[in-house]
Formats: structure tokens, sequence, C-alpha cells
């Protein structure tokens, strides 16, 4: 089925443009106030939510909740519309709505500003430069509602397909040329495609039921799903018996696992291949642990797939990888899901820092497309990728896949070599500590030895004595701290409680 | 001048590490302070009060180095923010540098050489660390009647409506303020380090509440502020003899471990109970700052409202106070790290459960 998502601005004649395509196509036509008026009939507090978002201050705990309450309402209604038919769907986050689903169609239509103006001048009867005043502080709370939920610019225009500009040509011109736009490859749903909108519609309603439960209900809790399997992490502060979890999911259809992890915070870590064997699991498991995170895997795919290309219709190769998106486990059937990713999930779960997995092909857009910018990740972990290239080659790419990743997110990119440099004790540290501890014990020495001579040192009245001591006290003081810090952090990593 | 330091006993040495201890996880898990726990605690050990001072204005230094390198990694720094407050907090320093200074001389002749620098100091203690108790323990009542757990913008917004020119922006915070307001708060930050070496508990809300600065940025700025701030005091307070670099170093021996483990703290403590636990260790510790002051006024032949062989008793429930205060607030958050560092271990948080 077709999804086509329409982010629409205040008086853009989006919401025209998006039912007549809709008609034109036969799709069913899904708008905001539908999500809305469904968001009310649940008691999300939505008025609240905006009124929380324009005046910040008066944002709480309760609201942000309500907030991902909201979400995987929209998410859910879209995926189970979705699931029946093909929709067109129109609001200000259309674009963003279900992320990792790389077949959407996703417009935004623009009107200049004399056109907008003039309307709101017909309409609300407004003086023009009120008009102008209004449909400024109605586009700045949008872009506040777009930031404060996605964390992301509204006027990014790199997250849409197309920009339709309604000023520049007709709406029924706009719409014929969607209509065959719509009907590239790159927008038909694949196998793959489907079923990360089934993992998506699953987490949703998985979600929602935890918002209507009982124990649950104003926990902030994140749910993610792949192929039956329910991830949840919660905050331990909330949470003390996550038991309630798994009772208030075992019922949903299509759900073979439930796992609740721990967690305040999530690290995504990407490879191409993952070995527990190295001491990469080691690594990224201790800082997942200082942290308090849950860990969620992603594994690229071995071979390149281009930004740019050209998929031949929607008959894909079933053993290829697509360009993007989360890859389907049944589309290359059960035996080529990796078996070493599954095999770290595993051990994940063993130690209490699942946080979910998922396949995706390698292109840098792909990969930035299939990650979910509404979760909050602290760290990407970016390593053993590119493996088929020569070791320089590599090298230099993965730090230009690292950057880009980076600056795509706006979340720290770093290797588990990194990691490792910062998070690991080993004998290196365990002698540098040693070799800290052993000067901090001779500095102390010395001073309590040679007391009373330092004592006079330092209260000798003489003015050319006062500024030496001065001076010896503003060096050696920082520079001890320096040093004693740099063992005590050492000795508490050794602790792991750093 | 060498009378001014005390003798250090192997027992002295102990107890000025568990100061500098409590003080490191109060001030890791407060966010900044530490300094209100650690100078009485002093003062209570027979430290005069301006070498108290003038050794944790210098300890200071050397732990906010430490900190703010950690925290610029992560970007929480406004260095701009940080320049301009610094320029007024300097002058507050020098202020209270020479405040404590002419007052220490007072009550020379009578043979109670300092108790007017240490009702001084005493005074400021209580009168500015009710306040900011106060303050707390009203947000942490007002946060559970209208769960809204942000802090208040009311300052925020006044001040930028006022539009008290020239305006400034920073951009690592995100903010405009007035020049006006920035050289009020920095000189008022620099004062309170250079008086009673807490300039955290003015500068941190300020930048919050005054501000407009988010959480992270203010407490990283201020500990880029405060190693400054710390440089400067300790040059002021070590140019007048006034450091005892032994409880320097016996303070690092605990806060250095201490800081790490508060910090630690406040991943796994909730953020209301985090101010609970603040507003009622430092009201403790005016508490028994307030039961010091007689003492000082009796020594100053200000106030006969007790006699001298009543100091030691009086001195001593001061120090049970303190120590009170101090002992239970960390008790609370070592109780809640070590609890959770149980759990990570026994992997208590994951479960997995099959549907079938």
């Amino acid at each position: 089925m077709q999804v086509i998502c329409v982010s629409r601005g205040s008086q853009s004649r989006g919401k025209e443009f998006a039912e007549k395509l809709a008609a034109e196509l036969g799709y069913a036509c899904v708008s905001r106030e539908d999500l809305l008026e469904e968001a009310t009939r649940r008691r999300i507090p939505i008025g609240k939510l905006e009124t929380a978002i324009i005046k910040p201050h008066i944002y709480s705990e309760d609201l942000a909740i309500e907030l991902d309450h909201y979400k995987a309402l929209a998410t859910s209604v879209l995926c189970e519309r979705a699931a029946r038919e093909s929709i067109v769907y129109h609001g200000r986050t259309g674009h963003l709505l279900l992320p990792g689903i790389d077949h959407i169609l996703r417009i935004r239509v623009v009107s200049d500003m004399e056109y907008r103006v003039s309307y709101v001048m017909n309409e609300l009867g407004l003086s023009r430069d009120k008009a102008k005043q209004y449909i400024d502080l109605v586009e700045d709370d949008r872009r506040k509602w777009v930031k404060q939920f996605y964390g992301v610019e509204w006027d990014v225009f790199t997250l849409y397909d197309l920009v339709l500009n309604l000023s520049q040509m007709s709406v029924t011109n706009a719409v014929s040329a969607t209509c065959a736009m719509a009907q590239l490859p790159e927008f038909q749903a694949t196998p793959a495609s489907l079923k990360a909108m089934a993992n998506l519609r699953l987490a949703s309603r998985a979600r929602l039921i935890l918002a209507s439960h009982e124990g649950t209900r104003r926990r902030n809790v994140k749910v993610r799903a792949t192929d039956g399997v329910v991830n949840v992490t919660y905050l331990s502060q909330e949470m003390r018996e996550p038991q309630v979890i798994t009772q208030a999911l075992q019922d949903i259809e299509g759900v073979r696992e439930i796992v609740c992890t721990e967690a305040e915070t999530n690290i995504l870590w990407i490879q191409e291949a993952y070995d527990l064997a190295d001491h990469s699991y080691e690594a990224v498991l201790s800082l997942a642990n200082t942290w308090d995170a849950a860990v969620e895997l992603i594994k690229l795919s071995p071979t390149d797939e281009p930004d740019d290309v050209l998929v031949s219709g929607v008959q894909r190769n079933a053993d290829s990888w697509p360009e993007s998106g989360v890859i389907d486990e049944a589309l290359g059937g059960g035996e080529d899901q990796p078996e070493d990713m599954a095999k770290v999930y595993e051990k994940l779960i063993g130690d209490g820092r699942a946080g979910g997995r998922r396949s995706v092909g390698r292109s840098k857009k792909g990969l930035v497309n299939a990650i979910d910018r509404s979760v909050n990740y602290r760290l990407i972990i970016f390593d053993r990728v590119l493996l088929d290239k020569d070791e320089s080659a590599r090298k230099r790419m993965l730090q230009e896949w690292a950057n880009f990743l980076s600056d795509s997110l706006g979340t720290p990119v770093v290797t588990v070599k990194d990691i490792v440099a910062q998070h690991q004790f080993g004998f290196r540290q365990a002698a540098r500590m040693t070799v800290l501890a052993l000067v901090t014990a001779a500095i102390l020495f010395a001073v309590f030895q040679f007391n009373s001579e330092i004592l006079s040192f330092l209260s000798r009245t003489e003015l050319k004595w006062r500024v030496l001591a001065t001076g010896c006290i503003f060096v050696f003081v920082p520079l001890f701290a320096l040093v004693y810090s740099s063992a005590a952090r050492l000795f508490l990593k050794m602790l792991k409680l750093d | 001048m060498e009378s001014l330091f005390i003798p250090l006993e192997l027992t002295d040495c102990l107890q000025v590490i568990l100061l500098g201890f409590i003080g490191g996880v109060l001030s890791g898990f407060m966010g900044s302070g530490g300094a209100f726990f650690m100078t009485p605690g002093m003062m209570n050990l027979g430290v005069q009060g301006i070498v108290a001072v003038g050794s944790n204005i210098t300890h200071k230094f050397g732990k906010a180095l430490v900190g703010s390198r950690r925290h610029a990694e992560l970007g929480h720094v406004d260095k701009k923010l940080g320049i301009f407050m610094l320029i007024t907090a300097l002058v507050g320093i020098r202020t209270a540098v020479w405040i404590t200074s002419s007052l220490f001389d007072v009550g020379d002749a009578g043979g109670d050489k300092g108790a007017a620098a240490n009702l001084y100091i005493s005074l400021v203690f209580v009168i500015s660390l009710s306040v900011v108790a106060v303050s707390i323990l009203w947000d942490v009542l007002r946060t559970g009647r209208d769960s809204d757990g942000g802090p208040s913008r009311r300052i925020t917004d006044y001040l930028s409506r006022l539009r008290l020119f020239p305006m400034i922006h920073f951009p690592v915070a995100d903010v405009r303020v007035s020049l006006w307001v920035l050289l009020i708060v920095g000189f008022g930050t620099g004062y309170m380090a250079g008086t009673i070496g807490v300039g955290g508990f003015i500068g941190v809300p300020a930048m919050i509440y005054v501000f407009g600065v988010p959480t992270a940025v203010a407490a990283g700025t201020e500990l880029f502020l405060a190693m400054f701030m710390g440089a400067f005091g300790a040059l002021n307070y070590a140019m007048e003899g006034f450091v005892d670099i032994r409880l320097v170093l016996l303070l690092y021996l605990g806060s250095l471990v201490g800081i790490f483990i508060g910090a630690y703290g406040t991943k796994v403590v909730k953020e209301k109970m985090i101010r609970l636990v603040t507003g009622i260790i430092i009201l403790l510790c005016v508490v028994s700052r307030a039961i010091a002051v007689p003492i000082y006024l009796a020594q100053l032949d200000l106030a006969d409202i007790v006699q001298p062989s009543s100091f030691e008793t009086l001195n001593n429930i001061s120090k049970a106070f303190l120590y009170i205060s101090g002992i239970s607030g960390t008790a609370v958050i070592l109780f809640n790290v070590i609890r959770a560092y149980i759990r990570r271990r026994r992997v208590y948080a994951t479960i997995v459960a099959r549907s079938e």
C-alpha cells in the first residue's frame, strides 16, 4: 500500500492539494485533524501540549509523556490505515511521522507570502500587517512543535522528496505531477518496507497499550519492535516492578517476545559484522552499564548501495539488500537474517542492555533515513564497516561516514577503539593509576614531612617571598589536583563506578 | 603569622579528608557547593575562618579546573558568558577579600583575633544560604503541587521584557542577557565565592532563573567561571598568607573521589529527591553555623548572651549539626549509589518473557 505524506504550512493550500491528490489517486485522505480527534477521544491533552510547546516554561515531565502517547497514536493510526489501504496524509509533521519507512513519498507544500496574507485578510478580516503577523506567529509555533517532537528544523528541505510551490503552479497541475511521481519505483511498497511498517505498527500499539495500562500509564517508556520482539526501555527510578510491562503487553497479537530493559539513554551500535569473540562487545557493554543505556544494533549490508541507485520496479531481487530502510527478515529468507547480530543481541538481552536490532543497506542516505530521529541517542558507535575496502580507503571513508552521520543526526559518532581508550580498564590503565597514586603519595609525604618548613615559607611577610609562595601555590595546587583526580578516576573506573 | 595554621594530628587529617569527601559527594550530587560544608567543618576543627575560606577557595581552583575540562568536552561551557561574568566576579572576590581581611584584625587587642571575620563570614553564610535553602525547598513543594518539573522562568521573562540595553547574545546557551544584569550577577557570584567560598549557589541558580540558561550549560559555565575565580581567590588569599597547603591537599584526597561518586548518584536518584536532599542539607548547615554566631558575638563583646564556659558546648552542637547534615545527606546518596551498583551487577533489570 502506498503512503504519501504532505507537510503543509499555514494557509499554504496544502489541505486542498492533499484532498485533490487523494481523490485523483483514489486513496483515503487522513488529516492531522483526524489524529487530533482520536487523541481527544483517548484523553490526550492536545491543547495543553500545543500551549506547552509554545510556552516552554509550563512544559513538564507529564506532558513529555503525553507527547510520546500522541506520537504513538499518530504512528499507530497511520500504520493501521496504511495496512488496509493506500493513504494521503496531510499535517504539519507528515514527513517525520513514520521513520525508517523508505517507500513513503514525502511532500512539502509552500505558497508565497502574498497569497497567504491575502487569504488570511479575507478569511479573518484582518489588516495586512496583522495578517502577516498572524502567519508568522502560526509558522513559529509549528516550527517549535516540529523541533520539540523530532529535534529537527521544519525547513530542512532535504527531509522531503518533493517541495511544491503552489504560487508557481495550479493545484491541479501539482496533483498531476505528483501522481506521476508517485508511480516511481522508489515510492512503491516493498516486502522490506512493509515489514518495517509492521514493526512500527506493533511498537506504537504496544506503546498505546502501556499508555492506557494502570501500572505503566504515567511512565516514561520507549518501545521498539522487530519481527514480533517488542523492546521496552524504562527508567529505573520510575519502574520498581518491570514485570507489569510484560503483563500489559503479552496479549497483543503478533508479539513473540517482550524484552524489558532498564535504561536512561540509548546507544546506537552500527557495524557490518559483529563478533562476540573480539573486545568490542565488552567495551560497548561497559559503556552501556556506565551510562545505564540500552544498545540498539544496526547491521549494514556488506556491499555498497549507491544513494542514487535506480531500482528496477518493485520486484527487487529477494537476495539483495535494498538501498535504504529496514531489511525484511523474510526478504532473503529467515536464514539470511544476520546470525552474528542475533548472537550479540541475545547476549545483550542476557546482560540487560538490549534496545532493538535492524539490518540496513549500505548507503549513507539509507542509513540516516532508517534511524529514528525522535529517539534521543546519546552516542553512535560506528565501526567495522566497509570491510571490503582496503585499509587506507576504509580509514578515510569511515571518517567520512562518521562525519555525515554526526552532521545529519547531531549525535556524537565514535569507534569502538575510542570507547576502549576511554572506558576500558586494562594493564596500561592499571600501571598509569599506580604511577599517579605513587606520585600523589610522594607529594603528600613530602608536604607533611617538611610541614614546618613549608608553613614557614608560606608565612613569610617580605613581598618577594610572598610573591614566590603565591606562585608556588598557584602552580602546585592544580598540578596536584590533575595528578590525583586522574588516579582517582582510574580507580573508580577499575571499580566500574565512573 | 605561623600561629594562623593549626597543628594537624592524624585524627585532624582524617577529619579533613572526610570533610573533603562529604563536600565532594554533595558537590558532585548537587552540581555546585560543597564548600558550605567544608568551610564551617574546618572552622569547627579550630581552623581560622579566613584560613578555612582561603584554603577552600584554593582547593576549589584545582577542582573546578578538573571539572570544567570534562564539561568542555561535552560542550556544556559557554565561554563568552563565563568571561563576561568573570570580569565583575573578580571585582566581587577582591571586595570580599578586602572586607574579610580588614575584619580579621578587629579584636586583635582583646586576644580574639579573627572573631570579627568569623562572625561576618558566619552571618553572610546564614543569611544567603537560608534564602537558597528555602527557595530550593519551595521549588520542590511547588513541583509536587503543580506537577511542573521545569525551573520557573518568571524572572527571565520579566527581565527580557524590560530589555535593559545593551543586550548580549550567548551562542552556546542561546540566550540574550542585559549587560547590567550580567554585571550584577557576576559581582554577587564573586562576592559569595570570596566570602564563604560558595559562589556556585548564587551563580548556577542565577544563570538558570535569571538568564534562562539550560541547567547543564549553567553547571559547566559555573565551573569554568569557578576555575578563574578560584585562581584569583587563591592568588589573593595566598598573597595575604591565608592558604594552608596541607588542608588543600587533604581536602583533595576526599573531594576528588567524592565528586565522581556524587555525580554518579545523580543518575540513580530522582530529580525531586536530589533537590529535597540538597535543600535539607543546606538548611541544617545554616542551623549549624547560626549556633556558632553567639560565640563570635561574645568574643567581640557585642552581646553577652553566652558565657565563655559554654563556647565549647555550643561549638560541639554546631559541629554535630554540620556532621549530621553532611553525613546523613551523603549516606542517602551513597545508599542509592550502592544499591544501583549492586542491582546492575545482578542484571536485575532485564526480564525476558515469552508469550508461549
